[in-house]
């Protein structure tokens, strides 16, 4: 009885403890939004605090665990990052990020190896080192830019955040090379030139397949309960993700694979599947730094004060710019994006729990590998991390955002409808800016449904005038889509016009 | 956890303006000397001054600046390229005393970032004074029916010099 209640009041304390931090991350992460500075070094930050050495002494060493958690929220978030890149944004930069996606990573983290190496790292440290830190994480500057209205332009966009989908695979795959190797005392070996293009291979193609039965069979079975929905592409995560890793293949770039044939198809109730994504998405970025933070023991981290920074800086001004540079050379990217690309190569959560990874190996040395890619990591997000918004409006990379509305209007439907509604801003350049509903030659079966005018809602009658600034929501059926663009513009929420 | 019916519409009934009837003869607005067949720009941008350019040139355009200003604004909120191979760039501009268009045929397809990411082959511009808002919309909605159907717009890209483009013009407005 007494076990029971001790373990009762013990798991409301920790549960109690984590509800706290959640609240506090979400509460505190708009003024660091407002200050450009990343979110995820206060969720960090925070975790720290609340670790075996901060103010609530939460004991947590454990790396297992760690690890575990670490990958499953690094599925959900490439998950949701997949269901929201679209087929065309990946042709735009599909070439330059797989580039810097496989000799972007291995240049990286040969450049911040050989910086180990001169730092006095034995060999295999330094290689650990170089792999861990070797990949990108989009989520983290498109954060940051979102935090301040800012808008990529599209191919620039799009090359950071495909290239984030695509690297880890890359990374994991090195980390575990170089581990295997630290263990059993043999090279890395040319067994990794073969090995990383066919793990690629085998994720890619998997996760594509198992993407496009999952959306089949949604589209199939009707659910009477719509909670099931997002449960279904729970699973398809979870499944990419071991399926391919036991097949030999690329967890990682499966589940992002089987997320983009997912999300640029017709699946039921897609628009709700999105937020609940976005939502579990967050979630997970918030829980995995805080317990991040908590796995960390500040007492630890000082001795790596030094190298640490010599190599945040090394891979900030050195070897993330030289690597893009080298890989983006035949892709004829203007001077200032080759540039900026290389600047805001921000490094996330992937190295931190890659770094658990020889840790839970036992491999020699793993403890100081791993806080020193802790702190690499933080003096990356803080050094180029700080700068992006001004670097971004610095070189005018930004593309500019139009204002979202104030009320949402959507259908949502377990069956695919023929037809869709979208809310279009009405710029003055737009031919019906200024014309009266009446006036607007809409093709039959498209119409519009409702005006947001700041924060009043306008029904839409013939009489009713677009002015500048208004949100018209339209419906209309796929094949009067072209017509409809043409006269409103861009929908809310695809991405700009590619400028060329 | 709520069992759900086949459609959940958050909007019952949309309200649908009626499909104006529209009397709008495109051969009123275009003439032989703004139709250019191959056009000197290489891309979209250049495409679309020679356009306007034509324009001045027949005395269509008081503010050449303003109505490229116009017109690019446009292109910046999305893509006129609507795809098929056509594109048709648009704007509203105070140096523009009534409706008028130009046509221009890319000397070979040409990268204008269209919405099915095909090269565009015909670029029909057209420019309306500010207040003509109504004509402007009955201008485009005309445009895009004259080039709706698949195998006009096979004869009209194959075209070989303005005056055959305009001949066509001329036949379809006469059959419809």
């Amino acid at each position: 009885m007494l076990l029971a209640s001790t373990e009762f009041t013990t798991t409301a304390l920790l549960l109690g403890a984590f509800g706290a931090l959640l609240l506090a991350s979400v509460a505190l992460s708009r003024g660091l939004d407002r200050a450009g500075v990343p979110v995820a070094l206060l969720f960090l930050a925070l975790g720290m605090l609340a670790g075996s050495e901060g103010l609530l002494g939460i004991p947590f060493d454990d790396y297992q665990f760690a690890f575990r958690v670490g990958s499953l929220a690094l599925i959900l978030i490439l998950f949701d990052g997949g269901m929201n890149t679209s087929y065309a944004a990946v042709r735009s930069a599909i070439g330059p990020a797989s580039v810097l996606a496989t000799v972007g990573v291995a240049i990286t983290a040969g450049l911040v190896a050989l910086a180990g190496r001169a730092l006095g790292l034995p060999w295999t440290l330094s290689l650990l080192i170089g792999a861990a830190v070797s990949s990108t994480d989009a989520a983290t500057v498109l954060a940051v830019l979102r935090g301040s209205g800012l808008r990529l332009r599209r191919r620039l966009g799009a090359t950071l955040e495909l290239e984030s989908g695509l690297n880890d695979p890359m990374a994991v795959i090195l980390t575990i090379s170089v581990t295997d190797a630290l263990l059993s005392g043999a090279g890395a070996g040319w067994s990794l030139l073969y090995l990383a293009p066919m793990q690629l291979l085998i994720g890619a193609g998997l996760g594509a397949g198992v993407g496009w039965l999952a959306r089949r069979l949604m589209m199939r079975i009707q659910l009477r309960a719509v909670g099931m929905y997002p449960v279904i592409t729970l699973g398809v995560a979870l499944l990419a993700f071991g399926g391919a890793t036991l097949l030999m293949g690329s967890g990682f770039l499966a589940v992002y694979a089987a997320a983009l044939v997912i999300g640029n198809g017709e699946v039921p109730y897609a628009a709700a599947l999105r937020r609940i994504h976005d939502a579990i998405a967050w979630l997970c970025q918030i829980g995995m730094f805080l317990m991040l933070g908590l796995l960390v023991f500040p007492s630890q981290l000082l001795p790596m004060l030094l190298p640490g920074l010599a190599l945040g800086f090394f891979l900030a001004f050195i070897a993330r710019p030289l690597a893009v540079a080298i890989c983006l050379a035949p892709f004829r990217f203007p001077a200032k994006e080759t540039g900026y690309l290389g600047w805001v190569g921000l490094r996330g959560a992937v190295p931190i729990i890659l770094a658990t990874f020889p840790v839970l190996a036992d491999a020699p040395g793993a403890k100081g590998v791993f806080n020193l890619v802790f702190f690499t990591v933080v003096v990356n997000a803080i050094v180029p991390g700080a700068t992006v918004r001004w670097v971004t409006r610095r070189l005018g990379l930004e593309v500019p955002e139009t204002p979202t509305p104030s009320a949402v209007l959507e259908v949502a439907s377990m069956r695919p409808l023929k037809g869709d509604l979208r809310s279009y801003y009405i710029d003055k350049s737009l031919a019906v800016c200024g014309a009266s509903l009446s006036q607007v030659a809409f093709p039959e079966g498209a119409g519009a449904a409702l005006v947001v005018r700041g924060d009043e809602l306008v029904a839409a009658r013939g009489a009713t005038a677009l002015r500048e600034g208004d949100h018209v929501y339209i419906f209309c059926r796929p094949e009067d889509r072209a017509f409809i663009e043409l006269l409103f513009g861009r929908p809310q929420g695809d991405a700009p016009t590619p400028e060329i | 956890m709520v069992a759900a019916p086949a459609g959940i519409a958050t909007i019952a009934d949309p309200t649908r303006p009626a499909t104006p009837k529209t009397t709008m003869n495109i051969l009123d607005i275009i003439t032989p000397d703004c139709i250019k067949a191959p056009l000197e720009a290489q891309d979209k941008k250049a495409a679309i001054y020679e356009l306007v350019d034509l324009l001045a040139k027949a005395d269509k355009v008081d503010d050449v600046e303003g109505l490229r200003d116009a017109v690019w604004s446009r292109e910046q909120t999305r893509t006129t390229g609507i795809g098929h191979g056509l594109a048709i760039p648009h704007g509203k501009c105070v140096g523009i005393p009534r409706l008028a268009m130009a046509i221009g045929m890319p000397a070979k397809p040409m990268d204008f970032a269209a919405i099915d990411g095909k090269p565009v082959q015909l670029i029909i511009l057209l420019a309306s004074p500010i207040d003509r808002t109504s004509d402007h919309i009955q201008a485009l909605a005309r445009i895009s029916k004259i080039m709706h159907p698949e195998p006009f717009r096979e004869r009209i890209y194959a075209a070989k010099s303005a005056a055959e483009i305009y001949e066509l013009l001329r036949e379809a407005e006469k059959a419809t």
